[in-house]
């Protein structure tokens, strides 16, 4: 529960209609006391409901946006915790759709993220490293290992052809590279996500939460253009849609970009010159406990600060009905 | 495991009976109207009890209800889960085994020598929990089935998908080595050990076992070489996984003993011949006593804060009661 649930504030939305309710009551109450109470006390009791009516209603719905703020878990301001991991393992998690043949980047999205993967292996010595690819579905291929050979050797076959499944599942890519970390390291882990991010589905920003829950970050790298290009074929035409017109295929860093946020990752772009040494950079001051040596800092939960206020302002809603005003009402 | 965070914040739910008695009980309270209400000589006003009660009833229980869960909210629910952490790093061992045709022979009550093999490296991997485990597989050719992990579960599933004939009916014992050498080489580990499993003599491939034992050797890597099964006839059945078809009759057959021996001395591990399952989990559970690393241990604790939901509960609870109070039951303050 790292992150703020902010879809939570929509449920402020609803004390809109428990103010009508209250609004409503309040005229129907004002009315009958006038009756009840008769013409001796009638506008004396009349101004007490107003005053406990408002105040009343107020503290009720101050009661009810501290409790919303405070179950959207919005946390501010950071606590230095003793770092007790070591080493890095890293599972790199590859979008083998067809989009990826693409060739906005060169040589090709896929081409030049099995590139990067390479330099990754190479250069992050210590670093253990798996393998999964997604489309349609994901598939774990290298297990989290220290054998460079193996995963190097694994890049060759990077193809749209090793999943027959249509699409992009990203949300099923994360889970199955979530589930490859082995317990019982001590590591650091992150996922290194490779993809044109288009077309993607599942719930992407679900599957984050739960790597942020278990301490695993992201890296997002978005392969491809916002202008996007055509998919090449083997025999030298280009994938048609079903009017015969060439699929345009175009880079979309948008759930990319969430994914990395909302585990604490960060995002890189295929088409940044130096994608390489920041995606690098990125990866390897993560992997060394973000360069505070012995500690690292972690955000501090202040629901109980919302909370707090909303369970006193329940308290003070309850007191204006309890407490009698002026011995009348 | 559930937790509180802060415990003593349960102290609050002291004001609930408080609460309650001053809402619901206490004659003073406000918000009411006192005035005669009975006939002359006749007995006072007393609501009938109904679905409108009923309804009162629910309604305050789901109040102070979820009041009490907004409490426990504030003493901060959550779950942990203990993780046994290992500070050291283990060993780095590869199991090489032998999947030619010779692997079906069925001297190995009740399996035959193939899922004999499998099923105690199976009980034999499940107990190195700090070692990664990597799977070479030979026939006439050899294939790394799975790189040296921690991940046992993905170990597993290799293992269970590996096949008799799979690689070809030769035994390529030399380049079976090799493959686990190539793959071996690199790794930090401080020990590293190759399990060789076989029944045949070394018939296929380029590379002979002794010299592949030479380049484990440099690499600091020991062979514990085993040979499996019996010389005599033995029954035995398979199936080519080309054409599935099952064929039934009997083999003689036996393992080199002496290139074993050989491998195993070339490079500082041990040779063991194993002629039934018994005896293949005897030398399974002498590598296991012998190959042995120190192992550090840490529990760590992982916190799961789970107040979100508790007071998404709490907060629903106390909205159901306003609702039926202030729309149901139309009360006016």
């Amino acid at each position: 529960m790292n992150s703020p649930a902010v879809r939570l504030l929509l449920l402020l939305l609803a004390i809109i209609p428990i103010v009508a309710i209250l609004i409503r009551n309040y005229r129907a109450g004002r009315r009958d006391l006038g009756v009840i109470a008769g013409r001796g006390q009638a506008r004396e009791i009349q101004n007490v409901y107003l005053v406990k009516s408002f105040f009343g209603g107020l503290f009720l719905v101050l009661f009810l946006t501290f409790s919303v703020l405070a179950s959207v878990g919005f946390s501010w301001g950071q606590a230095p915790v003793e770092e007790d991991r070591s080493g890095l393992d890293i599972v790199v998690l590859v979008d083998v759709s067809r989009s990826m043949l693409s060739q906005d980047v060169k040589p090709s999205r896929l081409d030049r993220s099995r590139d990067l993967i390479r330099g990754l292996v190479r250069e992050l010595t210590g670093a253990r490293f798996g393998v999964a690819v997604f489309k349609g579905s994901a598939v774990a291929e290298i297990p989290v290992t220290e054998d460079t050979v193996s995963i190097d050797s694994f890049m060759d076959f990077l193809s749209p052809q090793m999943i027959t499944t249509p699409g992009s599942n990203l949300e099923d890519g994360i889970r199955t590279a979530l589930g490859m970390f082995p317990p019982g390291t001590g590591r650091f882990r992150t996922i290194v996500v490779f993809s044109d991010g288009e077309s993607l589905s599942g719930d992407a920003g679900a599957a984050a939460d739960e790597a942020a829950s278990e301490g695993v970050k992201i890296f997002s790298v978005v392969a491809g253009t916002p202008e996007g290009s055509t998919i090449p074929l083997a025999d030298g035409t280009v994938v048609r849609d079903a009017s015969g017109q060439p699929v345009i295929t175009k880079a979309d860093s948008t759930v990319m970009n969430d994914i990395a946020q909302r585990s604490g990752g960060d995002l890189f772009r295929l088409t940044d010159p130096a994608v390489f040494a920041s995606l690098l950079n990125g990866v390897h001051r993560y992997g060394v406990g973000g360069g505070e040596a012995g500690f690292h800092l972690e955000s501090i939960p202040r629901y109980r600060f919302f909370l707090g206020l909303a369970l006193a302002f329940l308290l003070l809603h309850l007191a204006v009905r309890v407490v009698r005003w002026r011995k009348l009402f | 495991m559930w937790i509180l965070e802060r415990p003593a914040m349960l102290l609050l739910l002291f004001t609930v009976p408080v609460g309650i008695y001053l809402r619901h009980f206490w004659r003073g309270r406000g918000g009411k109207i006192r005035f005669p209400f009975h006939v002359w000589r006749g007995s006072g006003f007393v609501p009938e009890s109904g679905l409108l009660s009923v309804l009162h009833g629910a309604g305050a229980f789901c109040f102070w209800l979820g009041a009490s869960l907004l409490i426990v909210a504030l003493a901060g629910p959550a779950t942990v889960t203990r993780e046994r952490v290992y500070l050291n790093r283990g060993m780095d061992i590869m199991i090489v085994l032998d999947q030619s045709l010779s692997m079906a022979a069925e001297d190995m009550t009740p399996n035959n020598r193939f899922d004999a093999a499998r099923s105690i490296i199976r009980q034999f991997v499940a107990k190195r929990e700090n070692d990664a485990v990597g799977l070479v597989g030979f026939g006439s050719e050899a294939a790394l089935r799975v790189p040296p992990t921690l991940d046992h579960a993905a170990f597993d599933r290799a293992l269970n998908k590996l096949k008799i004939l799979d690689l070809g009916d030769g035994t390529a014992i030399g380049v079976g080595l090799s493959v686990a050498v190539l793959h071996l080489q690199e790794s930090s580990a401080t020990q590293k050990v190759i399990v060789l499993l076989t029944d045949g003599v070394n018939n296929a491939g380029e590379i002979l076992p002794e010299t592949a034992a030479e380049v484990a050797s440099q690499a600091r890597i020991k062979v514990f070489a085993i040979g499996l099964g019996r010389s005599d006839e033995v029954p035995i059945e398979y199936t080519d996984p080309r054409t599935g078809q099952t064929y039934g009759g009997t083999y003689k057959g036996g393992f080199d003993d002496s290139v074993l021996r050989s491998v195993a001395n070339i490079t500082g591990g041990a040779y063991f011949a194993a002629a039934s399952e018994g005896a293949l989990a005897s030398v399974f559970r002498s590598i296991d006593s012998i190959e042995t690393v120190e192992r550090r241990v840490r529990i760590e604790v992982h916190t799961n804060p789970k107040y979100r939901t508790i007071i998404l509960l709490g907060l629903g609870l106390i909205v159901f009661d306003i609702l039926i109070r202030r729309w149901a039951l139309r009360e006016v303050l």
